[in-house]
């Protein structure tokens, strides 16, 4: 089924070749039946509700007797209710930044990817600088870009950028990688130049690590929005803004309030690149197993 | 691939209706590691011959292969492929290669598979009516060829939805596609289960019979080369060299019931003969 498989089958059986062949294979039809079986079944959805109010049990007891440390999940719930439209509107502010800063740190890491797998001078020359940009904590760099750019969406954007470009990176170099030896051959005895290697192989074989890399930066991409936010309070609009104003005024349901927006924005996204995976990689394996 | 036109120049000798390998040299490593993978080999295959190689693990014959298919280069001696290098008939797209696995691209589905080679590499057709051993084919229609390989009812659905002998049916398919000069196969068929694979050898004789593109084959089957090949040649290991070349005089078409005439097996003991005395004349492996 898959290459590896392939190959280790060959390996193995040139020593065994007459007794390690069987003539029974699983038929391609036997594959799919799995598919039918329904995700709405109590043991595929009861686990994760059972965790989920035994979690809010805990929160409820916590919160009952320490005031201080959390507020109750109901106050949580009175301050969305009581002012949705704000929640709503500094959540639209992040989520804005963070979707931009992506497609910018998405860019630039495509790019510098396929100019690093494409040129040996290049991936020298740049693969150092992106090490040293990966191991800065751009938590530290925020301030910095705050003082330079000031309270506008521009630093929110760069460090967003900044946060998301190595995981893509790297995905991608790996990606472009992964076409197999033997399939590059049929293109070389073909002479297919390098644009078409690119083009017909290189590219449609990253597509899986394109999308590991994009359910990791997602959401790492609000992460960098609301840390940007952080280092510039009080000026502009945003859920990092809110959390960090009602923290200084202690308002403890609204900081939480804002916590749940940003987790359930997070969740959505997440679910946004799973079922676009699910769509473009239809032919991976990765899809196939799911279904079986 | 840059100086395709002076390597040209300098195959004079070659024919434009065979395939010379002469006085191929290829040492892998150095010192005390170094492994002769062809010791001067000389080889002769004939524009329409199905040539089947054969030996122990070692003996270069996949070596051999894929410096036909211009994948490497000899350390001396000379390849010719109808007159062309390598690399002149391989930018001509002369040359359909078929790897031990099917290494088909899982995101298209049969017949873009198969229809891939027509889109790479476009200028090929052009440069391929300048070269001396030039013959004009008729272009073949994929879904014709897949047909004919028992793929009909499967040319839209992806890789993954066909079984291993089918994949490998694809891979052959994608092979003939560009109506190559010659098909170069490396142990095609060694992943397969028995059944598969003698269902697959019939069908790619019938395709070859229809066709009569010239094959050189690679397998570590002896009943496979015989059943399959105008002429066998043995390889040995430790250095790589040919041991014998072994004309089979058997009538075509081949079908499975020749499979148990007594003709075959005494081509099939001449030839497990040649490998024996091959690996009893070898140097003692180190």
């Amino acid at each position: 089924m898959t290459q590896q498989m392939n190959s280790s089958v060959i390996r193995s059986s040139s020593a065994t070749r007459s007794s390690s062949s069987s003539p029974t294979r699983s038929s391609p039809v036997a594959r799919s039946s799995g598919a039918t079986r329904s995700p709405w079944r109590p043991r595929v959805w009861a686990p994760a509700v059972i965790a989920i109010l035994i979690a809010a049990l805990v929160w409820e007891y916590v919160a009952t007797n320490n005031t201080y440390l959390l507020p109750r999940l109901g106050t949580i719930g009175q301050a969305l209710a009581t002012q949705p439209a704000f929640f709503l509107d500094n959540a639209w502010v992040t989520l804005s930044e963070a979707l931009v800063g992506l497609v910018i740190g998405f860019v630039a890491a495509f790019v510098v990817a396929v100019l690093v797998t494409e040129s040996g001078i290049l991936r020298r020359a740049i693969m150092p600088l992106a090490v040293v940009l990966n191991v800065t904590p751009v938590v530290a760099i925020a301030p910095a870009l705050v003082v330079a750019f000031g309270f506008g969406p521009a630093p929110k954007l760069i460090v967003t950028a900044l946060i998301t470009f190595f995981p893509i990176l790297m995905n991608v170099i790996t990606g472009l990688n992964s076409v197999s030896p033997p399939i590059l051959q049929v293109f070389s005895t073909l002479r297919a130049n390098r644009f078409e290697v690119l083009t017909r192989l290189r590219l449609p074989s990253s597509l899986p690590y394109v999308f590991a890399a994009l359910k990791v930066v997602f959401p790492l991409s609000v992460v960098g929005a609301v840390v940007a936010e952080f280092s510039a309070p009080g000026a502009a609009k945003g859920l990092g803004t809110v959390i960090s104003v009602a923290s200084s005024n202690s308002r403890l349901a609204v900081v939480y309030a804002a916590i749940a927006c940003l987790a359930l924005m997070g969740a959505a996204l997440l679910l946004l690149i799973t079922l676009l995976e699910k769509r473009v990689l239809r032919w991976h394996e990765s899809q196939l197993l799911k279904r079986e | 691939m840059t100086n395709t036109h002076s390597a040209g120049a300098s195959l004079e000798y070659a024919s434009p209706d065979e395939i010379v390998v002469s006085d191929a040299l290829k040492v892998y490593g150095s010192g005390a590691g170094e492994v002769t993978a062809l010791s001067h080999v000389d080889l002769t295959v004939k524009r329409g011959q199905f040539v089947s190689v054969i030996g122990p693990s070692g003996c270069g014959k996949s070596t051999m292969l894929r410096m036909i298919a211009g994948l490497e280069q000899p350390d001396s001696g000379e390849v010719s492929v109808f007159g062309a290098h390598p690399d002149e008939a391989c930018a001509a797209k002369m040359i359909g290669f078929v790897p031990q696995v099917p290494a088909l691209l899982p995101w298209l589905s049969v017949l873009g598979n198969v229809t891939i080679p027509s889109k790479v590499n476009r200028r090929a057709d052009a440069l391929r009516r300048t070269l001396p051993g030039h013959v004009a084919r008729p272009a073949t229609d994929p879904r014709v060829l897949l047909t004919k390989l028992g793929l009909g009812d499967a040319i839209d659905r992806l890789p993954h939805q066909l079984s291993g002998g089918m994949q490998q049916r694809v891979a052959i398919a994608r092979a003939f596609s560009i109506q190559a000069d010659v098909l170069l196969m490396d142990e095609p068929f060694s992943a397969l289960d028995e059944f598969t694979r003698e269902a697959i050898q019939v069908q790619l004789l019938e395709l070859w019979e229809q066709m009569r593109t010239t094959v050189v084959f690679v397998t570590h089957s002896v009943s496979e080369a015989v059943v399959l090949s105008d002429v066998v040649v043995v390889m040995s290991a430790r250095p790589g060299r040919i041991e014998a070349v072994i004309p089979i005089d058997l009538p075509r078409p081949r079908r499975q019931g020749l499979l148990e005439a007594a003709a075959m097996h005494e081509y099939e003991d001449l030839i497990r003969e040649k490998l024996q005395t091959a690996w009893a004349s070898g140097p003692v492996v180190r």
